[in-house]
């Protein structure tokens, strides 16, 4: 079998650090953080504007809780 | 003037050289050259790996880059990790799943990404633009957004970058220094940076390619290799210049370079 040179090495290896998958405990962290940004996104559109009130001199206040 | 040599060519430079008065000690490989061989995908990735193996190696010719290549080497790997981190988290087969709005924001990118890759034939990386683009829209989502993307980092980047520069130390090939005490050897003139402007000035090569004309002018290697036609029209376009190795069908794709080698 022909001997590997450097440079040959130094392929393999970057394809090999490039397939790396990702890991159960990566997927859970993201999966996590997913989904609580899913339900702050939910929160977040389910926020019903106030209807406006006339303020001082008839000054619009427009405000959400 | 300098020579553009053919890697076909290759042998009968060398030949003649050595019947000059010796084959070079070194050579300079341009930072598109380490890339190139890093990533198999790339076009020139085969003939380039033949060509250093088959020709340098063999040869015991030692290899040195300029000081751009490692920040050259691990800017491209950190684009090219990110886009295959962002677009491995929005497949249908991975393990992750992203909220939606966030999945659309990289479909969106990914989605231009694969119009270059298909009209342009370009690499499948992001640009740089793109990726700061797709951040923007995990920041905006505030404090979550922020950790959601520091984790998709870390998946993507976190160890594989740090193993890419270990690999890329691993192959050996140094900067070529007038400070390294191993390489004093090779300098037959002072290396400054008021050199390689002069080259860019002369003829308005990109800065890198000029740093790699200089350090050729600077030691008594006599050629680089190199997967960029801009380097080579430089090469061409100075009576002083040394020479310059590339692979054949880069040179026959410009009708303009082929017509000067």
């Amino acid at each position: 079998m022909k001997n590997k040179s450097p440079f040959d090495r130094f392929s393999e290896e970057s394809e090999r650090i490039r397939k790396v998958p990702m890991s159960d405990e990566q997927a859970k962290k993201i999966n996590d953080l997913s989904r609580e940004l899913e339900r702050q996104e939910a929160e977040e559109d389910n926020l019903v504007p106030l209807p406006k009130i006339a303020g001082k001199n008839g000054v619009e206040i427009n405000s959400q809780i | 003037m300098g020579k553009v040599i053919r890697f076909s060519k290759f042998s009968n430079y060398i030949k003649e050289l050595n019947e000059l008065g010796g084959c070079p000690a070194g050579t300079i490989l341009d930072a598109n050259v380490i890339i190139t061989l890093s990533y198999s995908p790339k076009k020139y990735h085969t003939r380039t790996l033949d060509f250093l193996n088959k020709e340098i190696y063999a040869r015991d010719i030692k290899c040195y880059t300029t000081v751009n290549t490692t920040s050259e080497y691990l800017e491209f790997h950190r684009r090219l990790l990110m886009t295959e981190g962002l677009r491995d988290s929005i497949d249908s087969d991975s393990k992750s799943n992203l909220p939606n709005k966030k999945k659309q924001l990289i479909r969106l990118q990914s989605g231009i990404l694969a119009n270059r890759e298909k009209n342009n034939k370009a690499d499948p990386v992001f640009f740089d633009r793109e990726i700061k683009k797709i951040r923007e829209g995990f920041y905006e989502s505030g404090v979550v957004g922020k950790n959601l993307w520091k984790e998709l980092c870390d998946f993507s980047l976190m160890k594989k970058l740090q193993e890419e520069y270990e690999n890329l130390e691993n192959l050996g090939v140094k900067y070529i220094s007038p400070n390294d005490k191993d390489q004093k050897e090779f300098f037959i003139k002072e290396m400054t940076w008021a050199g390689a402007v002069k080259i860019c000035a002369e003829t308005c090569a990109g800065f890198s390619d000029s740093m790699i004309l200089n350090a050729l002018e600077s030691t008594s290697f006599q050629f680089a290799v190199s997967l960029d036609s801009d380097i080579a029209f430089a090469v061409l376009s100075n009576s002083t210049m040394k020479d310059v190795v590339m692979p054949d069908d880069l040179i026959d794709s410009s009708e303009a370079l082929s017509a000067l080698v």
